[in-house]
């Protein structure tokens, strides 16, 4: 396995992160208060090509490789403090562009990837539901066919983006007798007569990215806007995690370094009992810690976008990924606020943000011990 | 060993070890029975990538064509051209 960076690559990294750090840090304690999304930093994002990363030029994007995918992400975790605005990114590139892409007839890619990279309009999924979240494939969502057309019912919650989306896959039951293997996925426009966009949900973190239930009711589709054939819906949600837990995470590594940086910045200017705290071990060492976190962590996505660069799965890998690099995300988050004492806990000094907005990611992809199961089960267990 | 033999022989040891190969007919659906679910079907893949040497794509990752022991079978066959 080769992990070194082209020069292209480097410079790539070193441009994404500077754009962040001068373009998408603006008014975030305020915008984090008010859960007020982004949208100049959107569009910006959209203007150096962010959101057309993994599409492929023929569909208006870029067709970047996965680990330059990851790089942009991870520069952007390091640049941009509004994890908000970052982790909308993702639920739009990964859990929409990504599937489209992937299992998208041709109509359906010229209808919304040239709009989607060029960040116009905005997407997201709705998987989970208030009787299934873990077990998502319980889901109660039906898509009964009519003719050329499906009729939606159901509900489903805390779905990232959708105020703000123009489109949602939305996952439902198209034969109840088959399980997991009768579910299918459909894209849903706004605007859908019986397609109902909740209030926004006020969360503990991630408050810049704006979720909401959605309600189905009598929901009617046309044939067209199924995604892949119908019981595909499995495959869909599968291949979608997988994207999912490797970039979205490669942004928690990002955040992770910027974090470690402020941290040792502020434990040599920090002085009690006449020296730097840095010079505490019980101090230096949360340090040592949260730096080997970022090693162990940045390796194994490393691995994961080499196997899946290789067209390999990485089923297992992308799992030990997310509950690797999330957990780690908020221990060396409950450090850094250790590490700055009585101002890491003051919203000014934005070190208890970064707190607030990992906790999540125990949660979304599949939470921790979904992973561990995950993991376990290819244990034999 | 026949290709459907060996993927027999892996389900009925490795991801059901409970079930008696001799009742599972190739023609048999896995998924509604519950001998395959979406997580047994990833280990199963990882398994026909190591023995055949075949990857299947996101795409391919369909129930459909893990429906029964001869649809995996038919897969592979295809794939390996
Ligand atoms: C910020 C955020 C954004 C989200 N965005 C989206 C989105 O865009 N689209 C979408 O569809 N969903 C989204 N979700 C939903 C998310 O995927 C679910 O919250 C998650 O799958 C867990 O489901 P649940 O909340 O119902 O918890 P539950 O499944 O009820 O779990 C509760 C607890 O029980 C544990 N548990 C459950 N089953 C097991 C088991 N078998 N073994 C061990 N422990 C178990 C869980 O790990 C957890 O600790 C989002 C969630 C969050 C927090």
């Amino acid at each position: 396995m080769d992990f070194s960076l082209t020069p292209e690559q480097k410079e790539f990294k070193r441009s994404v992160l500077k754009f962040a750090k001068n373009e998408l840090n603006r008014d975030v304690i305020e915008r984090d208060h008010s859960s007020e999304f982004d949208w100049e930093g959107w569009k910006k994002c959209a203007e150096l090509g962010i959101q057309a990363l993994p599409i492929p030029e023929e569909y208006g994007g870029v067709g970047e490789d996965i680990v330059t995918c990851m790089l942009a992400m991870q520069a952007l975790g390091y640049g941009c403090t509004d994890a908000g605005l970052l982790f909308s990114l993702h639920s739009h590139m990964w859990t929409c562009e990504i599937p489209i892409l992937t299992f998208g007839s041709d109509e359906q890619k010229k209808k919304y990837l040239p709009r989607m990279a060029a960040g116009e309009i905005v997407g997201g999924h709705a998987m989970t539901e208030p009787g299934a979240g873990s077990d998502a494939y319980s889901l109660m969502s039906t898509a009964e066919k009519k003719g050329d057309r499906y009729i939606l019912n159901g509900s489903k919650t805390f779905i990232s983006n959708a105020p703000i989306a123009d489109v949602l896959l939305v996952f439902a039951l198209t034969d109840k007798t088959k399980g997991w293997a009768g579910i299918s996925g459909f894209l849903v426009d706004k605007g859908t007569k019986g397609f109902i966009v909740g209030n926004p949900l006020h969360k503990m973190g991630l408050r810049t990215s704006p979720t909401a239930e959605v309600t189905l009711e009598d929901c009617e589709v046309p044939e067209e806007c199924r995604l892949g054939r119908e019981g595909a819906g499995s495959a869909i949600f599968n291949a979608e995690m997988e994207w999912e837990r490797s970039c979205l995470f490669s942004s928690h590594l990002g955040m992770m370094q910027r974090q470690l940086d402020k941290c040792v910045q502020y434990a040599k200017d920090r002085k009690q009992f006449g020296q730097s705290i840095g010079k505490f071990q019980a101090v230096s060492h949360k340090m040592a810690d949260m730096r080997m976190r970022i090693e162990l962590g940045e390796l194994i996505l490393h691995k994961v976008a080499w196997l899946k660069g290789k067209g390999k799965k990485a089923h297992l890998e992308s799992a030990i990924a997310k509950l690797f690099i999330s957990e780690s995300a908020v221990q060396n988050s409950l450090d850094a606020v250790q590490i700055h004492g009585g101002y890491g806990f003051m919203t000014e000094y934005e070190v208890e943000r970064d707190l607030r907005d990992t906790i999540g990611g125990k949660l979304y992809s599949g939470t921790s011990e979904i992973q561990r199961n995950i993991i376990a089960s290819w244990l034999g267990l | 060993m026949a290709v459907a033999d060996t993927i027999k022989t892996y389900i009925t040891t490795e991801l059901a070890p409970d079930l008696d190969a001799s009742k599972l007919a190739n023609d048999q659906s896995l998924l509604t029975t519950g001998v395959l679910d979406s997580l047994r079907i990833v280990k199963l893949i990882a398994f026909l990538d190591d023995e055949f040497g075949v990857e299947v794509t996101d795409d391919e990752f369909d129930p459909d064509n893990f429906e029964t022991i001869d649809a995996i079978a038919k897969l592979v066959e295809e794939k390996k051209g």
